[in-house]
């Protein structure tokens, strides 16, 4: 565990009031190595921005972690108090988010916001802090720094402004990078130079990268490590290797399925379809909240949760991988038997 | 039988240097000079009946524009759209409605197209009966047939859009677009907003649709899977004009354009043994007030030569069905 940085031990969060609670993310682990990026891929409500957030210790007040703990560098930080996490976050774990117009203040210039982060963090004075403004905007690639950075948000494109997040994350030379979709509302072309800017400057680095997507095709390109959430709970978790070349749960193999690929041959055909939708967080299902779903489901699935079966570093959440899927527990027969004959309406 | 065919080859629209300038207010407070926008600065297409075009671009080439333009949403500066052999521009607001029926769009963001107070079943009888499709006893039959054609319930009729997910509201709008039984219908950016795994859900039910109705798609869309997915031809958008248009087969498998080849290998694809060459453009889109002379693409070009720089490349065609705009393709 010598380059262990980050470890999530079977994590729960939870939004509570008077009447009810609501458990969103359920029973979670995983860990991220220094210099290693893992990514956290799902549909939206799959619980994976709430995951990033109760690692930064940013959860909205009537969420809490309500279960488990989170330990970085072997030190417990999901109990930390409010002020202890503030001098974790932006210096040693920082974050990206998908909007940079909305994290970005409109009314300060760009260099302001990166010597603020800077400033908080370290003891620098402000020559020294906009010097190194400037730096980091140079090392994102934005070009004339020494103007740009008296720059206003608006002024800047898309692109540019998801450099200066970059820029304005990466300012004190944190030890895990946590990115929320960082090029989710970006252009393919403008995707690719931000992709391959982080892929450069985690190097660079030896940053640990978390990067929560929904996009499989940019986890082939850039993960280590994938972690597939389905409606708050772990599905799958292995090396991209294994995940893309033998895709394990149901889901995972769907999800894989139905996504027009670039390199497919002529189609003409349907694509492959998951049925149905995710279920809602207040009526999870009992068993498998994958199961109705599923198009390999059987009773077992419907009335207990899977364990998570571990084979040879790869994790699944999923009966079928386990002894009791062809006993007379198992049910034997799946109950979408019919379901999988009769077509699937598109 | 032969009609038919003649039917299924003929042009079902034709757009032709189609302009959309949006003019921004003044330079300065006494000069006289505008400022313009040139969103779609002369484009020009050809649609078969039956036929899906995709329009893929990055955001701001003015595809979506073009998408509004072609239903007169946006008023067109200049330019000439010929529906069936008939010429929208000169229609009158009053006939453009009724030609509305046979033309129309689903919107990316269902939810901020559907009215919010009104139930899906109220809002989809209104526009029957506006346009008065069908008999007034029959209305609610015909509004359940179709909440079933684009699969939803009959129970979905009294439901608000708000009660429903983001599929099955982009569902709402499918129906609501099928209501008037339209000839063409412009998909703007329809599946964008949707998980992957309800994305396939409503592209096959769009290509369900197309065949049992016979439809005609404009499918806009900045994912060049999906589109790839779905056209039968592929046009190009860069800052407001088609770099290049062809069959997808041809565009995918050889494209001639440059910027055409750099969006392709930006792409990234699920599970690639081994890393394309990438072609990795730099800087981003000029601004569309200030283009930039001789060829738009120039300024991120990596083939970019003096010619480019002083002379506009002609968009032409540069193989059977295959136009680009480039000095050297």
């Amino acid at each position: 565990m010598d380059n262990g940085l980050l470890e999530v031990n079977n994590i729960q969060v939870s939004f509570e009031n008077k009447k009810s609670k609501l458990t969103i993310v359920d029973g979670l682990s995983f860990n991220v190595n220094k210099g290693e990026t893992l990514c956290v891929v799902g549909e939206s409500g799959c619980g994976k921005s709430l995951t990033s957030l109760s690692i930064m210790g940013l959860l909205p007040k009537t969420g809490k972690i309500s279960g488990g703990q989170i330990k970085f560098k072997n030190n417990i930080i999901s109990t930390k108090s409010e002020r202890e996490m503030s001098k974790i976050r932006g210096n040693q774990i920082s974050m990206i988010f998908q909007e940079p117009m909305t994290s970005l203040n409109p009314v300060l210039t760009i260099g302001k916001q990166i010597i603020e982060t800077v400033m908080l963090h370290e003891k620098l004075n402000k020559k020294e802090a906009r010097m190194r403004a400037i730096e980091m905007l140079r090392l994102v690639g934005i070009s004339s720094p020494e103007n740009r950075v008296d720059a206003y948000p608006h002024e800047l494109s898309g692109g540019m402004r998801q450099r200066v997040m970059i820029a304005i994350a990466l300012s004190c030379n944190p030890e895990l990078l946590i990115a929320d979709e960082p090029t989710t509302a970006l252009d393919v072309t403008i995707q690719a130079q931000i992709l391959e800017l982080m892929k450069e400057l985690q190097v660079k680095m030896d940053m640990g990268i978390i990067l929560i997507t929904h996009d499989l095709a940019v986890v082939s390109e850039v993960a280590d490590r994938i972690l597939v959430m389905y409606a708050g709970k772990m599905v799958e978790y292995t090396t991209r290797e294994k995940l893309f070349a033998n895709p394990l749960h149901p889901y995972t193999q769907g999800l894989l399925n139905c996504i027009p690929k670039l390199t497919d041959e002529d189609d003409g055909e349907d694509l492959y379809v998951i049925k149905g939708s995710v279920p809602s967080p207040d009526a999870m299902p009992a068993g498998c909240r994958f199961a109705d779903r599923c198009p390999i489901a059987r009773d077992l699935c419907v009335s207990n949760p899977p364990p998570i079966v571990n084979d040879d570093g790869h994790e699944v959440a999923c009966w079928r991988y386990t002894d009791k899927w062809d006993t007379e527990e198992g049910g034997l027969k799946n109950v979408s038997e019919s379901r999988r004959i009769e077509k699937v309406p598109s | 039988m032969s009609v038919k065919v003649e039917e299924s080859k003929k042009s079902l629209l034709k757009v032709e240097r189609l302009k959309k300038h949006f003019f921004m207010g003044k330079t300065k407070l006494f000069s006289k000079d505008q400022q313009v926008v040139k969103a779609l600065d002369g484009v020009s297409f050809e649609l078969k009946r039956g036929e899906t075009l995709g329009i893929v671009g990055e955001s701001g080439c003015g595809k979506s524009t073009m998408g509004r333009a072609i239903l007169r949403l946006h008023e067109p500066t200049s330019g000439e759209i010929t529906f069936e052999g008939e010429d929208l521009m000169e229609l009158s607001q009053k006939q453009l409605r009724q030609k509305r029926k046979d033309l129309q769009i689903i919107f990316q963001d269902p939810y901020g197209s559907l009215n919010q107070r009104m139930t899906v079943g109220a809002m989809l009888s209104e526009i029957v009966n506006t346009h008065k499709l069908v008999p007034k006893k029959d209305v609610d039959d015909y509004v359940y047939r179709l909440l079933e054609e684009v699969g939803l319930k009959q129970e979905h009729y009294d439901r608000f859009p708000h009660e429903f997910s983001g599929g099955q509201r982009q569902r709402v709008g499918i129906a609501r677009a099928l209501c008037v039984d339209p000839k063409l219908i412009v998909c703007d950016e329809a599946v964008s907003a949707l998980d992957v795994s309800v994305q396939s859900q409503i592209l096959n039910l769009l290509k369900r649709l197309k065949q049992e109705r016979h439809l005609t798609y404009v499918f806009i869309s900045h994912d060049l899977s999906v589109v790839k997915h779905i056209s039968d031809r592929v046009a190009v958008m860069y800052l407001g004009q088609i770099v290049e248009l062809a069959h997808k087969k041809d565009l995918f498998s050889n494209p001639r354009h440059p910027y055409t080849k750099a969006l392709l290998s930006a792409v990234p694809t699920v599970g690639q043994e081994e890393k394309r060459e990438r072609i990795i453009l730099e800087g981003d889109i000029p601004s569309p007030y200030n283009i930039p002379t001789g060829c738009r693409f120039h300024t991120r070009c990596p083939l970019a030569t003096d010619k480019c720089k002083a002379e506009e490349p002609v968009y032409r065609e540069v193989a059977d069905g295959h136009f680009s705009a480039c000095h050297y393709s």
